[in-house]
């Protein structure tokens, strides 16, 4: 579904991310874990055409690259970026309208949409009219999912999703995440808590330094040395803390 | 009193409307128009051509002069609206979104085009552009004003609040306030930011062309009487708060009625007065009374 070839990212003279390659089969979970700055971040807005890169992006048999990122939303790529970044100023029910936006002249699928996610979410329903930024953490996080899923898209894409969550409630959006592809989503998974990426995921791609280091099948992955040193370890960590 | 509260709330509401131009650029691209002034005297002008070339085409009593004026505010809003996508375009999309001030040249470098283009046509002296309703003098006690001030007031406070109402409950508004906020998520919702963007400039621009028109009958047009006016209107987006819609409008209504309460005591005062507030809001909130700060994620 989505092919990334050779892609880099620079900002100014320092280069984020260089020549990366990336595959997503459709009704896939690819996982790509990462410490800080490894470029996660570069490579999804590179693949978003939220920061100009070069390489080439395939999405559906079609390359992307030279297209605005509102054009790829409307081709299916949408994102929950990091942070979240709902409109905070805005109600739940305002930051759905929103996502809606491309469906704009037809009102009665955009409710339905709505419907759909507060089904999904019923803690989104019972906010409906608060402003979004004095949802907690992880309302906003579904609020973002969920703004995200009303584009329609064919690939979700979620850029560290567990930031800043207690483990139970990521716990919870990750159960969304496997539900949401057990209905035919296909999800790009960024995380930095790779353990929990990793139970989710088909296959999963490492980053270090603005490079691919590893990839392969995610169980697989779970058992490398390498990554229990790293990442997984690093979970502990994250708890702690 | 209530004389000079009235006059200072009529140029307040029109430095409202300058300040309400702020606002829309300054949140959705982080850059001010400041050909603004250039836009108020341009829009004045285009509001007097109008009323000529009606009044030649139709002659002198085809229709009544209230419905000239009329068509003069909207012919003023629509050209100088339309003129605002040129200004983004050239003067705000090279520099929108990058590091350094090259827009401010840009803009001002925009405004002396657009002025010495108007001059041309036009020339230097002042003209008068008639009120609709005549220059009579209404009496309530002891105030008398002019029937032009309520007009302004009516008319600016009515698309000060249709402005409001349509930031807060209309698909466009949601938009904008999307891409004041954050201008990634906003283009991962599909929105089209760079239209977004546009849009701003057209609905700014606009607002000054029409107030041109507005305070014409007031002051004496001339293609000089802009700029103050939106310095006005820039001081009052400045106290108010620039990322504020409410904030800029109550700025600009502030401003007003200092100004004219000022010069109820001595005319000179009054400009000192103003800019004297000015750095009084700014010493005590420097994103002025309602504003917040615009956190630039880099």
């Amino acid at each position: 579904m989505l092919t990334v070839a050779d892609l880099s990212v620079s900002y100014g003279p320092i280069r984020a991310l260089r020549g990366v390659s990336i595959r997503v089969g459709a009704g896939e979970i690819v996982a790509l874990i990462g410490a800080n700055g490894a470029g996660k971040s570069s490579l999804l807005r590179g693949i978003t055409g939220l920061v100009p890169a070069t390489g080439r992006v395939t999405f559906d048999g079609r390359p992307i690259d030279g297209l605005s990122t509102p054009q790829r939303v409307a081709l299916g790529v949408a994102m929950a970026p990091e942070g979240r970044q709902i409109f905070t100023d805005q109600t739940v029910h305002e930051n759905l309208l929103l996502g809606g936006h491309l469906l704009r002249g037809r009102p009665q699928r955009v409710a339905a949409n709505i419907d759909r996610f507060y089904a999904l979410f019923p803690r989104l329903l019972e906010r409906r009219d608060q402003i979004a930024g004095t949802l907690s953490g992880g309302e906003q996080q579904m609020l973002a999912i969920a703004r995200a899923l009303m584009t329609e898209p064919k690939l979700l894409i979620l850029d560290e999703p567990s930031l800043g969550l207690a483990p139970i409630i990521t716990a919870d959006i990750f159960r969304t995440l496997v539900g949401l592809r057990r209905d035919g989503m296909t999800i790009l998974l960024v995380e930095q808590m790779a353990n929990q990426a990793l139970a989710i995921a088909d296959r999963a791609y490492v980053l270090e330094g603005g490079s691919i280091v590893l990839e392969g099948a995610a169980a697989t992955l779970r058992r490398d040395p390498r990554i229990r040193e790293a990442y997984l370890g690093g979970d502990l960590a994250h708890h702690a803390a | 009193m209530l004389q000079a509260i009235i006059g200072g709330l009529t140029l307040g509401s029109v430095y409202a409307l300058i300040a309400l131009g702020f606002n829309l650029t300054y949140t959705t691209t982080r850059t001010l128009n400041f050909a603004q002034g250039d836009f108020v005297s341009v829009g004045a002008f285009v509001g007097l051509g109008t009323v000529g070339v009606l009044t030649a085409a139709l002659g002198a009593d085809a229709v009544g002069y209230v419905w000239l004026y009329a068509l003069a505010a909207v012919a003023a809003a629509l050209v100088m609206g339309v003129l605002g996508l040129p200004l983004y375009l050239a003067a705000i999309r090279p520099f929108a979104g990058k590091p350094g001030m090259s827009w401010v040249v840009s803009t001002i470098g925009f405004g002396i085009v657009l002025q010495s283009a108007a001059l041309s046509v036009w020339g230097l002296g002042a003209r008068m552009l008639p009120a609709p309703f005549g220059d009579e003098v209404f009496r309530i006690g002891e105030a008398g004003f002019r029937s032009q001030e309520l007009v302004v007031l009516v008319l600016a406070v009515a698309i000060l609040g249709a402005f409001d109402v349509a930031m807060r409950r209309t698909a466009i508004g949601r938009c904008m306030r999307a891409v004041a906020l954050n201008r990634d998520a906003a283009a991962l919702m599909g929105i089209d930011v760079p239209r977004v963007m546009a849009m701003a400039f057209l609905a700014s621009s606009a607002l000054a062309g029409l107030s041109g028109v507005l305070v014409a009958p007031i002051l004496s047009a001339s293609l000089f009487m802009g700029v103050i006016i939106a310095l006005k209107g820039f001081s009052a987006a400045i106290i108010g708060g620039l990322t504020n819609p409410r904030g800029c409008m109550a700025g600009g209504l502030l401003i007003g009625l200092v100004e004219s309460l000022t010069a109820l005591w001595s005319a000179q005062w009054r400009e000192i007065m103003v800019f004297l507030l000015v750095i009084l809001v700014l010493a005590m909130a420097p994103n002025g009374l309602f504003g917040r700060k615009l956190v630039e994620k880099v």
